[in-house]
């Protein structure tokens, strides 16, 4: 058996493996989708199918027209931008401030973001409700974006201040140079250049807000505040309400963005989770 | 002597207004940082630290509804952990066993789909890598539910597939232990992609001469993969692994949204076991101490952690 012989068997059991995984990762999600696009008279269907028998868009439009999912799919939306631009902002004049200044206390602030990031979070869920009451923010949009920045800043923290690091202080001393002000060099330099980081830190705290579904449980009594998340899990609790085409009409809905920007920075949000862990 | 001394104390003032002159300094920097500094401690920080002290009381509903609320010092720490039976202890040894279970299927499955991929000339490499990663990119709220789904006795994915070729259906969630087994299946598939891609990463910075200089001597393919591959691999997948037991440690949303911890609470593991006691029992002071419980058990994990990685980043150094 010759070289190329080899190789080339070599090639053929590779593909048979890859093609093997692939399948095997993919029927969950190709599940969902035959679902989500075929026509079913009753609520599941009974028949196992590889293709669409009849292809539909209207599960689409159910779930899209239905009054409650819009309302969640809103609230979602709010908690979620409304946590990454609080969390982000607060994060990044931190980071900042923690990898240009060399202010006393520095090294403290940072040791305490990581013990912060070790401490038992759960333990705090019943007086984070007290606090909630006593500040008479309960139910309120606000209360929740408070409660995901908080947890979300040690990280943030830590992945911008990680990125700032990097930028060459030269061209700083250069803008100073020139007349330009601390916080112009800040907000004229040193964010434009931080983008790339900027936009993975606020992927990860987007995250948490849409997909997190313990805190809005606990925190949300009121049924008009509900998230996505609580949706969608009272739905998959009783199948009865909705057919499961139009649930997962609604899980693709859900997953859809974040999955586009997780497979386009995939890249980035591995060395920034890496890098964040070797840390915390 | 007394030049000394006054030298000495004339240089405890000089840094003491040099600190002050420090402070004074840099007073844009403390802006910068308080804002999220009070919100960390007002709405985390003080709430955990409270909490830490719930976990000394025998707080739940019913004490604080007939205002018995009153300091147990560790009882609720002896009632998690004091004897063998404990409900606490056995939910712990399954977290264990899900976490070891998960992570070696993680670690191994990631590895070698990796190096596959890492073939030399192969097509489509990217192509397969983009499917591959979809469990990773989707998010796994959405990922549990549809799980939930496909394990259904009727209508499922799984049981619909076993009737087309043949095969009696399987009570997936139904059984403690099968229900066990099903939710690890589910885990397994979502947790190999990230090692897959943070091996990937480290592979692909091993330089191509390494393989070259092995081949001129002769090394076959095992001797390339246990003296070259995986010792160059080891400074990224051990702090990855350990990442990766941190987060199958605590993790919540496999469980409890497949099977919310049952049946009968046979897959219940810390995290939902926790989340049960305090929404369902409304035993506050016992999720706390609970809670304490694991933090310190990840504190541990976070130590070796740093401890790894610190020896691998001066053994790079050598």
């Amino acid at each position: 058996m010759n070289l190329r012989q080899k190789q080339k068997i070599g090639d053929m059991f590779s593909h048979i493996f890859l093609i093997i995984v692939s399948l095997l990762t993919f029927i969950p999600i190709w599940w969902v989708l035959l679902t989500a696009f075929d026509k079913r008279v009753s609520l599941v269907s009974t028949d196992f199918i590889i293709f669409p028998k009849n292809p539909t868009i209207d599960n689409f439009m159910e779930v899209l027209t239905h009054p409650k999912f819009l309302m969640w799919l809103k609230n979602s939306f709010i908690f979620a931008s409304g946590t990454t631009i609080f969390a982000l902002t607060l994060a990044t004049l931190s980071a900042y401030a923690y990898s240009r200044f060399d202010f006393p206390g520095k090294k403290a602030g940072l040791a305490a973001y990581v013990i912060y990031m070790m401490l038992p979070t759960t333990a705090a869920l019943i007086p984070q409700l007290l606090i909630i009451k006593f500040l008479g923010i309960k139910n309120s949009y606000i209360s929740l974006i408070l409660i995901w920045s908080a947890s979300n800043m040690a990280f943030a923290v830590w992945n911008l201040k990680g990125y700032f690091d990097t930028i060459p202080k030269s061209l700083e001393e250069a803008a100073m140079i020139d007349g330009a002000s601390k916080f112009q060099v800040f907000t004229r330099i040193i964010l434009p250049l931080a983008k790339p980081a900027l936009a993975i830190t606020a992927i990860f705290i987007f995250t948490a807000p849409w997909t997190d579904y313990v805190t809005s449980y606990l925190f949300l009594t009121d049924a008009s505040k509900y998230t996505l998340a609580q949706g969608l899990y009272s739905w998959a609790a009783d199948f009865k309400t909705v057919s499961w085409g139009v649930f997962c009409a609604g899980s693709i809905i859900m997953a859809l963005p974040l999955t586009i920007l997780y497979v386009v920075f995939q890249r980035y949000l591995i060395s920034g989770l890496t890098a964040g862990g070797t840390k915390g | 002597m007394n030049i000394q001394k006054a030298a000495t104390e004339t240089s405890i003032v000089v840094r003491k207004t040099s600190l002050l002159n420090r402070i004074r300094k840099n007073k844009i920097a403390y802006l910068y940082i308080t804002p999220a500094l009070l919100v960390v401690f007002l709405i985390s920080l003080f709430p955990i630290i409270y909490g830490i002290g719930l976990s000394f009381y025998n707080m739940n509903l019913y004490t604080m509804g007939s205002g018995t609320v009153k300091f147990v010092g560790l009882n609720n720490y002896i009632k998690a952990l004091g004897s063998l039976d404990a409900e606490f202890l056995i939910v712990l040894l399954r977290t264990f066993l899900w976490t070891v279970i998960n992570v070696f299927f993680h670690v191994t499955l990631g590895l070698i789909i990796a190096l596959v991929l890492n073939r030399p000339g192969l097509r489509f490499k990217k192509f397969y890598r983009t499917i591959i990663i979809l469990p990773w990119a989707v998010p796994q709220f959405v990922t549990a539910l549809v799980w939930k789904m496909m394990y259904n006795n009727q209508f499922g994915f799984f049981n619909l597939f076993l009737k087309t070729i043949g095969l009696p259906p399987v009570n997936w969630l139904g059984n403690g232990k099968i229900a066990f087994i099903s939710v690890i299946i589910t885990n397994i598939w979502l947790g190999f992609p990230f090692m897959t891609m943070v091996a990937t990463g480290a592979l692909q910075s091993i330089s191509r001469e390494y393989y070259e200089a092995a081949e001129m001597d002769g090394a076959s393919f095992f001797q390339k993969l246990f003296s070259i591959t995986l010792p160059l691999l080891k400074p990224a997948m051990l702090p990855a692994t350990i990442l990766g037991t941190i987060w199958t440690f605590t993790n919540f949303n496999v469980i409890y949204l497949i099977t919310g911890g049952g049946p009968n609470k046979a897959t219940e593991i810390v995290s939902t076991y926790q989340f049960n006691v305090l929404t369902r029992q409304n035993a506050y002071s016992l999720a706390a101490a609970y809670s304490v419980i694991v933090s310190i058990i990840l504190i541990i994990i976070t130590l070796i952690n740093m401890k790894v990685t610190k020896a691998l980043s001066q053994e790079g150094v050598e």
